[in-house]
């Protein structure tokens, strides 16, 4: 039976075919129950894991938005610059390719191949290369290797106000100064866009970049880049001169507020700020408080004559020179007998101006420079701006409101200093130094003194330039009002003899002031008075402005 | 026995080259593109080999059977040869394995030759000696000769996948030819330790062991090639991305255009897709055996058998494969695949299944 079914089919098993066919079915019923599995109920756990190797999003980030100049002219731009971005897992020689690229970019081909150590991730060989080695490594086109193109942050100005215009850093977001301020408009709004990821790391945009990414804005601050380059310059050879420690000029328009110059000396480049002191980036005119000394009494004249406590032709007795209050014996830089109001502020009488104080009391006197802004931040926002420190002082305590009427025992930044000498300038109201030029037009601020006392004051210290102490920052063509300082500096405690920081705070011009300046000048050597040293800084300086600033500038 | 013949046969193939060429160009264009710098230079060579086929094939279904059974040694000499050249000039060694003869700009992959030569070789033997399958050396020694040369061969490349793919071939020759089932079961029991041998032998099929018990241990190096395969299945799920719009694809899977396509199949093509290939090698298999059990000679029924386990088998194992329910192993999916050599190989079986299933005259069928 067997044999002659085999002959039937040829001499073979017909059954062990049909078995054939039935495993065969069974395998491919078990391979589709296994594709169902796999399909229906392990889906969506797979489903979710291979999303989740090739989804991402980038971030596109529109170049930042430059720093302009009140007249538009650059202070910081963005530059297109190309880097060199490595996927490791694309290099075929790595080697090689770090010997090659090595000298494309003029760097140690031992640098170059750390950077290129395995791993999936794309990332940075060199950032920010010149063209020259961009096209060099172009011409290369190494596998793994690409140039990619960012933006990286140009200071064409160099050291100019570089403490106030800040810089940013790698990642292109603001670090210091103006760059930190204006970061959110400077930044823009960039997008998130969902993308395609391969296994290789290369990534494809599912939608349209340009309708996501908001160009960044650009920002006009009120600085005149002309007026700034020439005070730097000034300020820079003063501090030479004198062997200062260290220089700082803030100047402002007493109208509107608008911050016109700044400067500090020694200042920095900001285009290599990594490799330089970080004591450097201080924007000392916001940050940085110092005892003004005698550049504070024309606040004390102003606040005696707002209470009516004096009239500027009033007479105090000088006592020759020398006063003793309680156990403290206050001094004048010369001796005199008798002084008027006027007078003691022209030839900067410390025992005069405490007398004043003595009139008008503890109490109206820290009030008063506290209304003046000193105590506070002047609300220019300039990150990191300190308030300085005006204590109170009770009626009793007759030595610190003597110190207080001549600047002592209180600090004070340059910013207040020009801040409340605008209020003296532009008659009797608070004003805030304005640093963006596209902010809406400041309101006018709150008053302070009438402007009756603001007026006088204003001809008290235009005598003070004129026949007083601040002579040498008188100008040929126009009427300068200003104020001296020479502050003893606290050394281990006490107020020394040789450590002095010399101020100057100017006025001009006194008939219809559009500039308000102070010059700052830390531990001058051999000469050191506020008017032998800081004076001649703003004499040079306000003659540029006078002769190039806008008669009108906008917003008054 | 089963109806099914040579016009499902024909259907279920044309099916899978015509969905196959569209898979391997949704699989292969984006590495085309960044690679040959065109996204059909793919499509072309797999059209070109699918035009070479069909002209063999259709040689072949016009081909009297008894030609094919005295060329049959003749095919079976050719296949070891052409495995003995790869250690020749003419071999490529590509990742530490010869298992490609170059010649200019062609290429071609012995083993898809020695497939078909060594199925032809062991139907002739096993037909022209049916009588005495029951003798140890008909039924044993020369089938073991004929497969074992050139698997010998194969694992000198080596490859030992396709060396095991041989010698299942002649199993299954032999035990449809009604060999003993003793002789069967001692012959594998005595190999199956050469077997473990080899396949522990060398660390990365261990490791491929290894990672096909637990490919999720380390997803991303042995287990990575499973992982990728079940996530493209996962996320087809029942409808599938959508022709194209599958990911994996891009270079998460790797060979996705060539052993892995059926998961790019599930991918893209979804549940749907998969059970209509596996409809599609299920009717081949069927068909196949079909004609075998009709076949007017012994030999055509080892033919067509032996043709039809080169097309059905052969998918089967590559689909277990992307299914993570085999080891890894790189296989191509017959008439899918992108590859020459397997293409061609497979209209090749095809045309030998059709030449067996050629109604014949009634002088040849004379013993019925």
């Amino acid at each position: 039976m067997r044999l002659s079914q085999r002959r039937r089919n040829g001499g073979l098993a017909p059954g062990r075919l049909r078995l054939l066919g039935r495993v065969g079915i069974l395998g491919f019923a078990v391979l589709l129950a296994r594709a169902a599995h796999l399909q229906i109920y392990d889906a969506e756990r797979l489903k979710h894991i291979a999303e989740n190797q090739s989804r991402a999003v980038v971030r596109l980030e529109p170049p930042r938005g430059e720093i302009l100049d009140r007249n538009g002219r650059r202070l910081a731009v963005s530059a297109p610059v190309e880097s060199v971005e490595v996927s490791p897992e694309e290099i075929e020689d790595r080697r090689r390719t770090a010997r090659e690229l090595a000298r494309a970019l003029n760097r140690p081909a031992r640098e170059i191949f750390e950077r290129l150590a395995r791993g999936s991730s794309p990332r940075w060989v060199r950032r920010w290369i010149s063209p020259r080695a961009a096209e060099r490594v172009r011409e290369l086109d190494l596998p793994g290797i690409r140039l990619r193109q960012e933006h990286r942050r140009y200071y064409p100005n160099g050291s100019l106000a570089a403490a106030h215009i800040g810089f940013t850093g790698h990642d292109g977001k603001g670090l210091e100064g103006l760059e930190l301020l204006f970061d959110r408009e400077l930044s823009g709004r960039g997008a998130t866009l969902p993308v395609l990821r391969d296994a290789r790391g290369w990534r494809l945009l599912l939608s349209d970049p340009q309708i996501a990414v908001r160009s960044a804005r650009s920002v006009r601050s009120t600085l005149d880049l002309g007026l700034t380059d020439h005070a730097a310059r000034v300020l820079e050879t003063a501090v030479r001169r004198y062997n200062a420690r260290r220089g700082s000029l803030f100047a402002m328009d007493p109208r509107n507020g608008d911050v016109l110059a700044l400067a500090e000396v020694p200042s920095f480049d900001p285009n290599r700020f990594w490799d330089q002191s970080p004591d450097r980036f201080l924007a000392r005119v916001f940050v940085d408080a110092f005892e003004p000394g005698s550049t504070l009494k024309p606040f004390t004249v102003a606040l005696a004559l707002e209470a009516g406590v004096v009239q500027p032709h009033v007479e105090f007795d000088c006592e020759g020179g020398l006063w003793r209050v309680r156990n403290r014996l206050i001094r004048d830089y010369r001796p005199y007998d008798v002084l008027s109001v006027h007078d003691i502020l022209r030839v900067s009488s410390n025992i005069g101006s405490a007398k004043i104080a003595n009139r008008l009391g503890s109490m109206r006197l820290v009030d008063g420079m506290r209304r003046f802004g000193f105590g506070t931040p002047t609300g220019s926002l300039f990150p990191g701006e300190v308030e300085g420190i005006v204590r109170d002082v009770r009626e009793a305590q007759a030595v610190e409101r003597a110190n207080l009427a001549f600047g002592q025992g209180l600090t004070v930044t340059a910013a207040q200093l020009a801040a409340a000498g605008s209020i003296l300038a532009n008659g009797g109201r608070m004003v805030t130094p304005r640093l963006r030029l596209d902010s809406p037009p400041p309101e006018p601020g709150k008053r302070v003194i009438s402007e009756e006392t603001a007026r006088s004051v204003l001809e008290m210290m235009r005598a003070v330039v004129e026949s007083g102490t601040g002579r040498a920052a008188a100008l040929p063509h126009h009427a300068v009002a200003g104020k001296t300082g020479t502050a003893q500096k606290v050394v281990d405690g006490r107020y020394s003899n040789e450590s002095y920081v010399a101020s100057f705070m100017g006025i001009v011009p006194v008939s219809n002031p559009r500039l308000v300046m102070v010059v700052v000048l830390d531990e001058p050597q051999k000469i050191h008075t506020g008017g032998r040293v800081a004076a001649p800084v703003f004499r040079e300086v306000a003659n540029y402005a006078i002769e190039h600033l806008d008669p009108q500038p906008e917003g008054i | 026995m089963n109806r099914f013949g040579t016009p499902h046969l024909l259907i279920a193939a044309t099916l899978l080259v015509g969905g196959g060429l569209v898979m391997v160009y949704s699989a292969s264009a984006v590495s085309a593109e960044l690679e040959q710098g065109a996204s059909y230079a793919y499509l072309l060579r797999q059209l070109a080999a699918a035009a070479v086929g069909l002209v063999l094939l259709l040689g072949l279904a016009r081909m009297p059977v008894v030609w094919i059974e005295r060329l049959a040694y003749l095919a079976w000499a050719a296949s070891v040869v052409s495995l003995a050249a790869t250690f020749g000039p003419w071999g490529n060694e590509v990742n530490g394995a010869r298992r490609w003869l170059v010649a200019g700009p062609v290429s071609f992959q012995p083993l898809e030759l020695a497939k078909l030569g060594v199925i032809v070789g062991v139907a002739r033997w096993l037909s022209a000696h049916s009588e005495r399958i029951g003798d140890f050396r008909v039924g044993v020694v020369m089938p073991a000769l004929l497969a074992g040369l050139p698997a010998a061969l194969l694992l000198a490349q080596p490859d030992f996948g396709g060396a095991m793919l041989l010698l299942v071939h002649t199993g299954v020759l032999l035990f449809a030819a009604g060999a003993r089932l003793g002789h069967l079961g001692c012959t594998a029991v005595a190999a199956a330790p050469v077997a473990v041998y080899l396949a522990v032998g060398s660390p990365y099929r261990v490791q491929r062991l290894v990672a096909f018990f637990n490919p999720w241990s380390d997803p991303l190096d042995t287990g990575y090639q499973l992982v990728q395969s079940e996530l493209a299945f996962g996320a087809g799920g029942w409808t599938g991305a959508g022709l194209g719009a599958g990911l994996q694809k891009l270079f998460y899977l790797p060979e996705a255009h060539t052993d892995f396509i059926f998961s790019v199949i599930g991918e893209e093509a979804g549940l749907v897709g998969v059970g209509f290939v596996l409809a599609c090698f299920a009717v081949i298999a069927v068909s196949s055996l079909g004609i075998a059990s009709r076949a007017p000679t012994g030999f055509g029924t080892l033919l067509a058998l032996g043709a039809g386990l080169v097309l059905w088998l052969q998918a089967a194992l590559n689909m277990g494969v992307a299914t993570g329910l085999l080891p890894t192993k790189g296989t191509t999916l017959p008439l899918v695949s992108f590859g020459g050599s397997s293409l061609v190989a497979s209209l090749v079986a095809i045309g030998l299944i059709l030449a067996v299933a050629r109604p014949r005259k009634r002088r040849r069928a004379g013993w019925r």
